[in-house]
């Protein structure tokens, strides 16, 4: 078990900051200082410590004195020209939670919203949708997968709430063996998928029969969230046999409605008792969290033995997750290169880059969303919305097979990255540094404030070789070595001496003026932002 | 470092180029991606200055018939009567019209025959708020049209150039719009998200590729050779790639050469550069300058001076600007292929405030410059008592909605027909009883109007290919004999060895334009060897390849999105391998192998035929080599009829002396995959 063996010895800033960007949004320098002291084990179980969310009530309506609006009642039925705006919110609830969360939550939350994919929907309804995929980050799949079924969101999305005996709707069934839980095999023959076959399908579709959505006040007692409901006379009331890809199994078929619930949760758990959905969800895990690549050597050394780990913790996902992120395979220490393939070597997810970028430069001005409401409705939202849009990323992903930099093979994450979001992508150094948007210069509460940065966050800045060390250790994976160092310490040279720099530091200590170290700074910390390597992690 | 140095590259970083949008376009390609040239009009280009902030027409041209009620109207900033210059003697009451003493070169333009000015444009219900009014102008919108999302100069250039992706294709080396100063790019925008134009505002483009690629920083001396050195890889290409059109620029504007004086002005120099960069060889469109300063609420002009002041300043700038640009042109030989328009987003009132200036308005006028205008004035006077509370021009007085004017630009001058003018104004309103002002000699006639071409949905590559057997150089096609005499087969040939391909691809209607069958592989990037995927496709007599639907573009089952090397077999032709990898995953790519032959893996894969390369004849054993064992196939049949024989080398039905040519001009070739 070398490779899932838990890396001894303090983790240093290179791989603290490597598991901070890995396992969180919230990245500040301060952060990593204080990883850099700990081991593995207690950085990683600093991450699993899962505090409050800051506005657990969700968005409040900016338009009215900042009350609570999702979790009060249903919103959906104002003005037209409300509803856009009201979803956007939701979305800049998500945003403001990720950038505040120093936990692995929200990485976890993205990772079920990005598997269990639905559309736009009601506003209240996809508060409930990603409350879920909040509660569930590091806890149960089985649970999660169960009580995504019975969303309301998803009920509409992929069609069940119009599955019923006499007219089957095989929607969801289908996306749910094939997208969301054990996924499709390779073909044995026609029909059959190696892991469930079309007859499967049928069964599960006659399973999934006579559950639909359902109005906000019905609430799952456990979550609070609403929930669809079961209607027994739309069921299909026969046995339910599946085929040999899950040894011949029959599920008895419901006697009232309250026997539908016994007769889904035995699906799913059926379905769960297959090896090969936790071997589905570890590699899903691995390929968000670790590497784009499983070779047949991690496949053999991590994916199994961390997919017998979930099965047998019974799909809680946490001491899996815990096993992976301590790992030294995880710190590329498991052989004698410890540099070849994990550290840098994915490529940032819009929003790793976006609100990475936010909390690892101190730009996030907007301050705490649900104290400035009026952030909601502005430019911040505006920002957050567009800005990532044009990154490409959409809080939906355009298809219900997910975002394909984090899923869709062989480029995964280098799917973030072509000719129709390089654009964007080079001048968040400019939105950050203005605190303006990029399409029309609208002001946004995200600005660095570049020279108290520097001073605040290094040390020794007057030595330029030091200063570009430090800003390069906190920015990039790995420290660039001789051309490529210098190539930046001269971007902050200015092609002058480092005495010059020093005077310039100096000068600016003593007079307070900083309009020329500003000018130096600025010119590194575009080129730094700018590159190909602050686009990696 | 300076803090100069630093000022401009702030500047600079608000001006990156627009080539994405958002998100990927899915989906598009098009039918026809190949210019038709019909009528030579497609090295013409529009100018388009847009005077921001709502020039005061009549202070600019005032309708001399109407003096009186112009200074009843305008007491203390009326031009003096005796200042103004008489546009043309020859003009009736209605259209007399005297311009504004700094116009001199509008009025020198005019007698030349190169001006025009089309008299009461707007549009219903004008707006007059600066912006929502200079939107609707750039995106086609007011009146019975409302808030379009995207400009329509971009739906137009999106009809005319279907399938474009922001990338330079072939014929069209240069980005489709440019944009100057600093407009808003509305009119440019497309709601398919792929930005078509580059913004140049502000730009030294002399030195744009050096800004440009500079954008990801220098290039990393050694990638290491690692899951990180991968990515900074991946990141490296896609920039440089995209980088395509930055050099282009710097190397139209460096071959260019000016030859007027301009006024040192912001509008001057806009103009200079667009002068330069035309007779650099830039193929660009559609440019688009802009002019601020017009919204002169305040002190239009001096008090007691009033052919002085800010107004004047502005309209000298604007006429000397123009006349050294039209200038320019006439020497550097391009003026007949350059037409200017100038507008504002709405007229000024007629009646002046209290402040020695004046107050939004509704109607305006519209100027046309250039050698393909037939000079003149389109329309009458506004008449100036007619007035709209409080004081603007009577909105009804309108004589031309300012998209039918546009409509003349893109029908007269850039032959877009009816349909195209339907699909970029949307209403037909706007697109009927359209003004003249194009010379009967520069005019586009009916015959050689373009039909634009719907993007189909296709998640597809699009390749373009020809068979030197089937090619005729002349008509610039290749024939169908073989579908003409119905000697096509219905189920794709490529079954026996060595193909071996069990695909099963028919035909059941016979997509017209039908020239043969092809065989098409993708082949690993880094693994000739490793063949990743095959289909039947069909050619087209253009070279586009399709489907057995006759959809054009080709899709593979299964495959991994990716980039491949695309090989191409027919069954008596050398078959050729793509020299770089195709990616799978970008709709709207294009891969034409004939337009340079090292589109083709190795030496002299590919043979000139008239003005392309096409695969080379005389492969008739399909062994990849052309030898004595194609010379003994053709030599068994020699003399004979054939009908779809491989030893028919030019597919004519006959096997004789013009096959035994295109064999012997092949002669010893062997290809890639031998």
């Amino acid at each position: 078990m070398s490779h899932l063996s838990p890396r001894p010895g303090l983790l240093g800033k290179r791989l603290a900051a490597h598991l901070l960007r890995r396992a969180s949004f919230y990245v500040p320098a301060d952060r990593i200082d204080e990883f850099a002291g700990k081991t593995a084990t207690e950085a990683v179980e600093t991450l699993l410590i899962i505090p409050p969310l800051t506005h657990p009530e969700g968005p409040v309506n900016w338009m009215d004195n900042g009350t609570a609006w999702l979790t009060t009642g249903p919103y959906d039925n104002g003005p037209n020209t409300f509803m856009g705006r009201k979803r956007r919110a939701v979305w800049m609830w998500v945003a403001n939670e990720m950038l505040h969360d120093p936990s692995v939550r929200h990485k976890m939350a993205l990772f079920w919203h990005s598997i269990f994919v639905t559309e736009q929907d009601r506003d209240w309804s996809e508060f409930d949708l990603f409350r879920l995929f909040q509660i569930y980050a590091t806890g149960n799949i089985k649970t999660l997968a169960y009580k995504v079924t019975l969303d309301n969101k998803m009920l509409r999305y992929l069609n069940n709430n119009n599955n019923r005996k006499d007219s089957p709707n095989e929607n969801y069934a289908r996306e749910f063996l094939e997208l969301f839980t054990i996924l499709k095999g390779p073909v044995q023959g026609t029909g059959d998928y190696t892991n469930y076959t079309e007859e499967d399908i049928v069964q599960a579709a006659r399973v999934l029969t006579g559950f639909d959505d359902h109005f906000f006040e019905h609430k799952d007692p456990e979550t609070g969230l609403a929930t669809g409901r079961a209607i027994y006379n739309r069921h299909h009331r026969g046995n339910k046999t599946f085929t040999t890809a899950f040894g011949n199994r029959t599920i008895l078929g419901a006697t009232d409605e309250a026997d539908m619930y016994r007769e889904l949760q035995e699906f799913v758990d059926m379905i769960f008792e297959q090896q090969e959905t936790a071997r589905a969800y570890v590699r899903r895990l691995y390929r968000f969290f670790v590497s784009d690549h499983i070779s047949e050597a991690v496949e053999q050394a991590v994916i199994m033995p961390l997919s017998e780990q979930l099965y047998n913790d019974d799909y809680q996902i946490e001491n899996t997750l815990r096993t992976l992120l301590c790992s030294r395979h995880f710190f590329d220490e498991a052989d004698s290169n410890s540099k070849d393939e994990i550290i840098g070597g994915k490529l940032k997810s819009p929003l790793d880059y976006v609100l990475g970028a936010i909390n690892l430069f101190d730009a996030n001005q907007m301050g705490v969303l649900n104290e400035n409401p009026e952030y909601y409705d502005t430019t911040a939202q505006r920002f957050l919305y567009e800005h990532l849009e044009h990154l490409g990323f959409t809080f939906y992903p355009l298809s219900v097979e997910g975002y394909p930099g984090f899923f869709k093979g062989p480029n995964y994450s280098k799917f973030w990255f072509d000719q129709s979001t390089i654009a964007h992508r080079f001048r968040l150094p400019y939105s950050l540094l203005e605190g303006k948007t990029v399409r029309n210069n609208r002001d946004i509460p995200f600005q660095i404030d570049l020279v108290p940065f520097f001073q605040n966050r290094f040390t020794h800045q007057e030595y330029a070789d030091e200063l570009v060390r430090q800003f390069l250790e906190l920015a990039l994976p790995e420290m660039p070595q001789g051309e490529r160092f210098d190539y930046f310490l001269q971007k902050l040279l200015g092609d002058l001496s480092p005495i010059n720099w020093m005077f310039e530091w100096q000068g600016y200590l003593q007079t307070g003026n900083d309009e020329s170290v500003k000018v130096a700074l600025t010119d590194l910390f575009e080129a730094v932002v700018g590159s190909p390597e602050f686009q990696t992690f | 470092m300076n803090r100069r140095n630093f000022l401009q590259k702030s500047a600079a970083l608000g001006l990156y180029p627009l080539l994405g949008g958002a998100l990927p376009l899915r989906g598009l390609a098009s039918t026809t991606p190949f210019l038709p040239n019909p009528c030579e009009v497609t090295d013409r280009s529009v100018v388009i200055i847009f005077l921001n902030g709502a020039n005061d027409i009549f202070n600019t041209a005032v309708p001399l018939s109407q003096f009186s009620a112009y200074t009843q109207f305008r007491p203390t900033i009326h031009l003096p009567e005796q200042s103004l210059l008489t546009l043309d003697g020859n003009l009736s009451d209605e259209q007399a019209l005297g311009l504004h003493p700094r116009l001199a070169e509008f009025k020198n333009l005019y007698d030349d025959g190169l001006l025009s000015l089309v008299q009461g444009v707007g549009y219903d219900q004008p707006n007059r708020s600066h912006f929502k009014s200079t939107e609707n102008w750039l995106t086609g919108s007011g009146g019975a049209i409302q808030d379009q999302k995207d400009g329509w100069m971009a739906r137009f250039l999106q009809d005319r150039y279907p399938g474009y992706n922001g990338t330079p294709f072939d014929g069209e080396p240069d980005p489709l719009a440019l944009l100057f100063g600093n407009t808003i790019s509305t009119g440019f925008h497309s709601a398919a998200e792929h930005r078509l134009e580059i913004n140049l505002s502000g730009q030294d483009p002399a030195g744009f590729y050096t800004l440009i690629s500079s954008l990801g920083g220098a290039p990393i001396p050694q990638i290491p050779d690692t899951e990180h050195g991968s990515i900074l890889s991946h990141i490296q290409t896609i920039s440089n790639s995209v980088n395509v059109y930055a050099s282009r620029i710097s190397d139209v504007f460096n071959a260019g050469t000016n030859t007027a004086d301009y006024p040192d002005s912001s509008l001057g120099n806009q103009l200079k550069t667009i002068a330069r960069m035309l007779s650099g060889g830039s193929r660009t469109k559609m440019f688009m300058a802009s002019k601020g300063g017009w919204d002169n609420h305040n002190y239009i002009n001096q008090s007691g001076n009033t052919t002085e002041g800010t107004h004047a300043n502005l309209l000298g700038d604007l006429s000397t600007s123009v006349n050294a640009f039209q200038e320019d042109l006439q020497s550097l030989g391009l003026d007949n292929n350059v037409l200017t328009v100038i507008f504002s987003e709405f007229g000024r009132k007629i009646i002046q405030n209290g402040s020695q200036g004046t107050d939004h308005g509704t109607l305006s006028s519209m100027f046309l410059v250039g050698k393909g205008v037939e000079g003149g004035v389109v329309g009458n006077n506004v008449n100036l008592s007619d007035q709209d509370n409080p004081g603007a021009p009577n909105p009804a007085q309108i004589q031309y909605d300012y998209r039918q004017v546009f409509s003349t630009v893109l029908q007269d001058w850039l032959g877009a027909n009816d349909n195209a003018l339907q699909s970029t104004f949307i209403n037909s309103a706007y697109i009927n009883n359209r003004p003249s002002f194009i010379n009967p000699n520069n005019l586009v006639p009916a015959s050689c109007y373009y039909t634009p071409q719907p993007p189909v949905a296709c998640a597809c590559i699009r390749v373009r290919l020809f068979l030197e057997g089937f090619y005729n150089p002349q008509s610039q096609r290749m024939h169908t004999q073989l579908l003409e005499q119905n000697a096509l087969p219905d189920q794709q040939p490529y079954a026996a060895i060595p193909f071996a391909y069990n695909g099963t691809e028919s035909v059941v209607t016979w997509p017209a334009d039908t020239v043969d069958w092809l065989l098409v592989e993708l082949r690993a990037a880094n693994d000739l060897s490793n063949v990743v995927a095959r289909s039947a496709v069909l050619l087209r007599a253009d070279g586009q390849l399709m489907d057995t639907n006759g959809t054009p573009g080709i899709s593979f089952d299964e495959v991994a999105d990716g980039t491949y090397h695309l090989a191409v077999f027919h069954r008596n032709h050398l078959a050729v391998v793509s020299a770089e990898p195709i990616p799978t995953n970008n709709p709207s790519f294009q891969y034409d192998f004939s337009a340079d032959e090292a589109r083709a893996m190795g030496d002299t894969q590919l043979k000139l035929s008239g003005q392309i390369w096409a695969m080379r004849s005389g492969d008739a054993d399909h062994n990849h080599i052309v030898n004595n064992q194609d010379y003994n196939l053709w030599k068994a049949q020699q003399g004979q009829a054939a009908t779809y024989d491989s030893s028919d080398l030019n597919a004519d039905g006959q096997v004789d002396a013009n096959d035994f040519q295109l064999w012997r001009g092949n002669r010893s070739k062997m290809g890639q995959l031998k």
